[in-house]
C-alpha cells in the first residue's frame, strides 16, 4: 500500500501526494514524517510543483515526446512565477524540475542583449561602466 | 533576481548560457560579475561546453583565410583581405559563424603581412607574426569576449642568436591553470665542434608571469621539421616532429607543460624515417597531428 504525504503551504493549505510522486523530492525522501510545511511557498506555486510530481510519478518509463511538450508547456510562465516555482523546486529538491526550470530562465536570459539588459536591470554605477566597455566591444 | 535565488541556482542557470550572453551577464550586477569572473565558474562553464561539443559532435573549427594583391611595379601597397571564421567540424564544414579581429599592432610594426595561427586551446588563440620573415608579434586572442593581450618580445631573437628556424606551440597547464606558449629555436649556423651539440633553445611565455622565461638549451638536442606545421596538444603535452642531433634518431618530441620538461615519443613504424624521403615525412606526421589537435572555441 503506498503512503500519502501531505504538503502544506505557507498559507496554510494542505496537499496530499501520493508516494511516487512525492518521492521525486529529495527533501521529502529524507524526511522522517509524511506531513512536509514548505516554507515561503504559496498554494498556487505548490500546487503546480505537485502537478509536476504527479504527471512525472505516471509517466515514469517513457522519456516521450508527450511528456516534452507538457513540460515545455508547464515552464513557459512568466519571471514571477519561474522563480518562484525554482525556489519551491530547489527546497524541495527536485533534480530534474529544478534542472528544467533553470534551462528556461537560461533560454530566456540568451535571448537577450546589451540593450535589453540595460534597459530591464537597474544598476549602479560599477554596471554602467561594465556596459560601456563591452559596447565598445560590439556586444 | 538574485534577492529571491540561491546562489547554487544562479550558478545553474549560468553554467547553462554561451559565452556571449555571459559577458552580458557581467553587466546585470556586482554578484553575477564576480560569480561569472570566477576561475572556478569558468572552468566548469568550459567542462560543461567540452562534454556538450563531445556529445553532440557540436566541436567547432577555426579557419583563418587570406589574401594580398600586391602589384610589383608600383609603390601601392598591397590589398590584404583577412577573415577569421568558424566552422562545424562535420562533412559539409558548415558555417557558424565570423569573428572580428581588430589588431592592436599597426601595420607598420607587422614584420609580416598578417598573424598566424599558431594554435588553439580553450577557445584561446595564439597568433604569431612570423608568416615569412622573422617577426616578434605575440598575440592571445579570446574571441567569446573579444579580449586581446599583447606578449612582450621573446628573448631568443635574430638580433641575440642570429639565423634560426623557429618552432611554436600553445597549450594549458591544468595544474597551474595557466595557458603558456612555447618557443623553440634551432640556430641556423654552426659554431665551434662542440656547440654543435647545443642548438636548440626554448623559452616559455607564461599568461599567468606576462613574461617569457629565460632561454635555456633543449635536452635531448635535436632540430625540429617543418617550421610553421601544427603541433599537437595532447594529454598536458605538445608534441612537435624532431631528429637527434646525437642519435642521429627521427623520434616525436614531447613537451609536458607542467614540468616543463622534454621527452622523446618513438615514432610509430608506419611513420618511420626509412620509408619515407625527409619532406614527405614532414607531411605525413602533419596529417597526423591535425587529427590529433581537438580545437574548440566556445560559441
Amino acid at each position: 500500500m503506498s503512503r500519502v504525504f501531505k504538503l502544506k503551504s505557507s498559507d496554510n493549505e494542505t496537499f496530499e501526494v501520493e508516494e511516487a510522486a512525492a518521492l521525486l523530492s529529495e527533501t521529502i525522501k529524507s524526511s522522517s514524517s509524511t506531513e512536509i510545511t514548505v516554507p515561503n511557498v504559496k498554494a498556487e506555486i505548490l500546487g503546480k510543483v505537485v502537478e509536476w510530481c504527479n504527471k512525472h510519478a505516471e509517466s515514469e518509463d517513457t522519456k516521450d515526446q508527450l511528456i516534452k511538450e507538457w513540460d515545455a508547456e508547464f515552464v513557459s510562465v512568466d519571471q514571477h512565477v519561474l522563480f518562484k516555482l525554482i525556489t519551491a523546486a530547489d527546497y524541495l529538491q527536485i533534480k530534474e524540475l529544478v534542472d528544467q526550470l533553470t534551462q528556461r530562465v537560461g533560454d530566456m536570459i540568451k535571448a537577450k542583449t546589451l540593450k535589453t539588459v540595460e534597459m530591464t536591470y537597474p544598476t549602479f554605477n560599477v554596471e554602467r561602466e561594465v556596459q560601456e566597455e563591452l559596447k565598445s566591444l560590439g556586444f | 533576481m538574485s534577492d529571491y535565488l540561491p546562489q547554487e541556482v544562479i550558478t545553474n542557470i549560468l553554467l547553462r548560457l554561451p559565452s556571449k550572453s555571459l559577458v552580458i551577464c557581467t553587466s546585470v550586477c556586482k554578484s553575477w560579475r564576480s560569480m561569472i569572473k570566477d576561475s572556478s565558474f569558468i572552468g566548469a562553464h568550459l567542462s560543461r561546453t567540452i562534454n556538450f561539443n563531445n556529445h553532440h559532435g557540436t566541436h567547432l573549427l577555426l579557419l583563418h583565410r587570406f589574401s594580398s594583391i600586391s602589384d610589383h611595379r608600383s609603390s601601392v601597397h598591397g590589398v590584404k583581405e583577412e577573415v577569421y571564421s568558424l566552422h562545424y567540424d562535420n562533412n559539409a564544414f558548415d558555417d557558424c559563424c565570423e569573428i572580428a579581429f581588430q589588431s592592436p599592432i599597426a601595420d607598420t610594426e607587422m614584420y609580416n603581412e598578417c598573424f598566424r595561427v599558431v594554435g588553439v586551446c580553450n577557445g584561446l588563440v595564439c597568433l604569431a607574426d612570423d608568416l615569412e620573415r622573422y617577426g616578434y608579434n605575440f598575440l592571445i586572442w579570446n574571441p567569446s569576449i573579444r579580449k586581446l593581450v599583447t606578449l612582450p618580445k621573446p628573448g631568443l631573437t635574430f638580433q641575440t642568436v642570429g639565423g634560426y628556424y623557429a618552432y611554436h606551440g600553445f597549450a594549458f597547464d591544468a595544474i597551474t591553470n595557466d595557458y603558456k606558449v612555447v618557443r623553440l629555436v634551432y640556430y641556423e649556423y654552426e659554431w665551434t665542434e662542440e656547440e654543435t651539440h647545443n642548438r636548440t633553445s626554448v623559452e616559455v611565455y607564461s599568461l599567468a608571469a606576462g613574461s617569457w622565461s629565460s632561454p635555456r638549451f633543449v635536452d635531448p638536442q635535436c632540430s625540429l621539421l617543418g617550421q610553421r606545421l601544427s603541433q599537437a596538444f595532447v594529454n598536458g603535452a605538445l608534441h612537435w616532429d624532431a631528429y637527434g642531433l646525437g642519435s642521429k634518431l627521427h623520434y616525436i618530441l614531447a613537451f609536458d607543460v607542467g614540468s616543463e620538461l622534454f621527452r622523446e615519443i618513438m615514432m610509430p613504424k608506419s611513420l618511420d624515417w626509412d620509408l619515407f624521403k625527409p619532406w614527405h615525412g614532414d607531411l605525413s606526421l602533419d596529417c597526423l597531428f591535425q587529427e590529433m589537435e581537438n580545437p574548440l572555441l566556445c560559441s
